[in-house]
């Protein structure tokens, strides 16, 4: 209690300062909000090929290749779909991912299996698992409701809005809290801390490249560290493309089955 | 000393580890998008070694599979088709034979907005079992399933047309096989089995089979599913007209085994509950020959139903479970019956991952508490890279009576090792 209190004291009179400093400060929830829009939220529509290396702490890797479709179909940064197509390495070669994306309850997620023309339903039971293997979670990926933890501005630099996030529901998740560090001028959380009891800081995220793409600032290269394990992903993107027009018949097991090659296929320069 | 085969292969399976093994990591800018290269030839090559654990009285054989395979797969996506292809050349060193297997040759087409046809050979799933069937009719392997081999080898492809229709008020999907496409079932050649004729475990020679329906077109199969799903609840229904796909019938007068004529309507729902996934499907069988149980030489007309389960306990590792049952109709007529009129199934599955999905430990339990049998399939796969993968694994079976679907296959047992390297 005595460390909420603190926490109070110390983020309203940070608040005040930034007040005094910079009249239009926006406040927290306007800072989360917008760099959550900034980081999942962009366009109506969005399509990119992505791959990621995953190092092991040995130096052994593995790579994954896939293009991710996803559309907004929820009100004012809410519900979304994605699809997924694996490319490489060739024995995951047209293995397909579905999900819809629920804000408030589980998601929907679909595998597809070519080799055995399996369409698999995957229980969304935690969110913050590995992505195919990678040092990704689920919810690096697709994002993690605003509602589920309570947000504090602890520091406002020259450059960044420090965040720190605080989970409601403590048994929900790994960490005790996560910092973020978000560009004042572009909302777009830039690094992200794990904490874990004792404040031991145990996993990051880095954005380590963007761009501005369809006049939307867009994270191009990322990098998740796994301070445990010594293991690191890195995430690229390219031929990224937002306002396809994407429609949301393709998010379905038709799409599963048989790739939609239309919205798939890379934009033509 | 059959794993000479092996030692044969690894000069080129090195060699091919050079000329693939580039780093996969550069020139992706450059790169053309895989799905629309011109020659994009993939494929793998994976050995097979079965050894059974127990001695089989009928079969001299310790081996249950002892084999290497080469895999070729090729796609190209054109203006208005794509084509598909996937073989595979194997020497089996159990019949000390070279064999091929077309697994795919597929044209697929999009003739209208609305319709996918995919015409050829091609592998086909569906329902909501998880190895348990109640209206999946699609040929199934059951060698490759009870000895060790990639799970990809349980489904058998199929020569049909599929022709998929997708509407706001309900999905389509039609198959039609034009000839029978059967099972691939054991005949004796490397598993025993029990006959009813001897009562008793039985194994080649001679070898075990069934005539199959004479080629004409009304002797085709045809598979019907009409889908929907509404707020992430999948809702479908099914049909089957065709035959057994394995030779369940006997033919008093030519003395031969048969597939005697089935027909089979179906439903199924999946959906996220208590934080997983449940799923229940029903299939009524109708054997078209038994009139009623009248016809002792043919199997008895079934209701199948399956409730299932899966979740993820905690990160990484999922468990699920399945209750299935089938009820035989008309078990009176039924003379001295030596199965239950209910059988029933219980299974379990647990998967664990670790280190980035390097690690995939698994157990597959099937326990019949009516049969009194089981079939224990435990596998540890170690992804050394993206290249090569490795497995170890053990098919356990056994029961209490040699009659059993688990309980003839005791002597078939075995632990089994796979590598494979993918390019």
């Amino acid at each position: 209690m005595r460390k909420f209190i603190t926490h109070t004291i110390l983020s309203s009179s940070l608040a005040f300062l930034a007040m005094q400093s910079h009249a239009q400060e926006p406040s927290v929830d306007e800072i989360v909000k917008k760099a959550n829009h900034v980081a999942f939220y962009q366009g109506d529509d969005g399509r990119a090929e992505n791959r990621m290396k995953f190092v092991d702490a040995s130096g052994r890797t593995q790579m994954r290749q896939f293009t991710i479709l996803r559309k907004d179909v929820g009100k004012e940064d809410g519900d979304q779909l994605f699809y997924v197509l694996f490319e490489r390495p060739t024995d995951v070669n047209g293995t397909a991912f579905l999900v819809k994306k629920h804000i408030g309850k589980d998601d929907d997620r679909w595998l597809y299996l070519p080799s055995l023309d399996l369409v698999k339903r995957i229980s969304a039971g935690d969110k913050r698992t590995s992505f195919v293997g990678s040092d990704f979670f689920y919810e690096d990926v697709s994002g993690r409701a605003l509602s589920e933890d309570k947000h504090t501005l602890v520091e406002t630099t020259a450059t960044h809005y420090v965040i720190d996030n605080i989970p409601n529901d403590p048994s929900s998740v790994e960490f005790k809290h996560f910092k973020v560090w978000i560009n004042k001028e572009t909302f777009l959380p830039e690094k992200t801390e794990y904490y874990k009891q004792g404040e031991k800081l145990y996993r990051t995220i880095e954005a380590l490249k963007h761009e501005v793409i369809d006049g939307y600032v867009t994270v191009t290269e990322m990098k998740v560290s796994n301070l445990e394990t010594g293991g690191y992903t890195i995430s690229q993107m390219r031929f990224i493309k937002y306002d396809t027009g994407t429609p949301e018949s393709v998010f379905s097991e038709r799409s599963l089955r048989t790739p939609p090659q239309q919205w798939i296929s890379r934009p033509q320069p | 000393m059959k794993l000479k085969n092996l030692f044969l292969i690894a000069p080129f399976v090195l060699a091919s580890s050079q000329v693939f093994a580039e780093d996969l990591w550069d020139d992706w800018d450059e790169e053309e998008q895989t799905q629309t290269k011109s020659f994009p030839f993939t494929g793998f090559i994976e050995n097979t070694n079965s050894y059974r654990t127990q001695d089989n009285p009928v079969l001299d054989e310790d081996w249950v599979a002892n084999e290497i395979r080469a895999r070729l797969e090729y796609q190209q996506q054109l203006e208005t088709f794509k084509l598909s292809l996937k073989g595979d050349v194997y020497y089996d060193g159990i019949l000390n034979e070279f064999e091929t297997e077309n697994r795919e040759t597929l044209i697929s087409f999009t003739p209208h907005s609305a319709v996918d046809i995919n015409i050829g050979r091609q592998v086909l799933t569906w329902g909501t079992g998880d190895l348990v069937f109640l209206n999946d009719f699609f040929p199934k392997n059951w060698v490759a399933f009870f000895s060790g081999y990639d799970m990809q080898y349980l489904k058998a492809p199929s020569d049909a047309i599929k022709i998929s229709t997708y509407t706001d008020a309900i999905n389509i999907d039609v198959v039609w096989s034009p000839e029978f496409d059967p099972d691939q079932y054991i005949t004796g050649e490397k598993l025993s089995f029990y006959s009813p004729m001897a009562d008793a475990i039985v194994a080649a020679p001679p070898k075990f089979s069934g005539e199959e329906p004479e080629h004409k077109l009304s002797n085709g199969e045809v598979a019907l599913r009409l889908y929907k799903t509404i707020d992430g609840v999948e809702y479908a229904m099914y049909g089957y007209r065709g035959f057994y796909k394995t030779p369940m019938a006997y033919d008093n007068v030519n003395s031969v085994f048969y597939f005697p004529r089935l027909d089979s309507i179906g439903a199924s729902v999946r959906a996220t509950a208590f934080n997983g996934i449940a799923n229940a499907e029903v299939a009524h069988w109708d054997s078209r020959e038994s009139d009623s149980g009248a016809n002792p030489f043919v199997p008895l007309s079934q209701t199948r139903l399956l409730l299932g389960y899966e979740r993820e306990l905690v990160a990484n590792l999922t468990t699920s479970y399945q209750y299935y049952v089938e009820h035989l109709h008309d078990y009176d007529t039924l003379v001295n019956p030596q199965v239950d009129e209910y059988r029933q199934i219980l299974t379990t599955r647990w998967t664990f991952l670790a280190k980035q999905n390097r690690w995939q430990y698994s157990a597959f339990l099937f326990y019949s508490p009516s049969d009194k049998d089981y079939d224990l399939i435990a596998n540890v796969l170690y992804r050394y890279s993206d290249q090569w993968q490795f497995n170890v694994g053990a098919n356990v079976l056994g029961g209490e009576e040699n009659y059993t679907q688990f309980g003839q296959m005791e002597e078939n047992a075995n632990v089994y090792a796979r590598a494979k390297f993918n390019f």
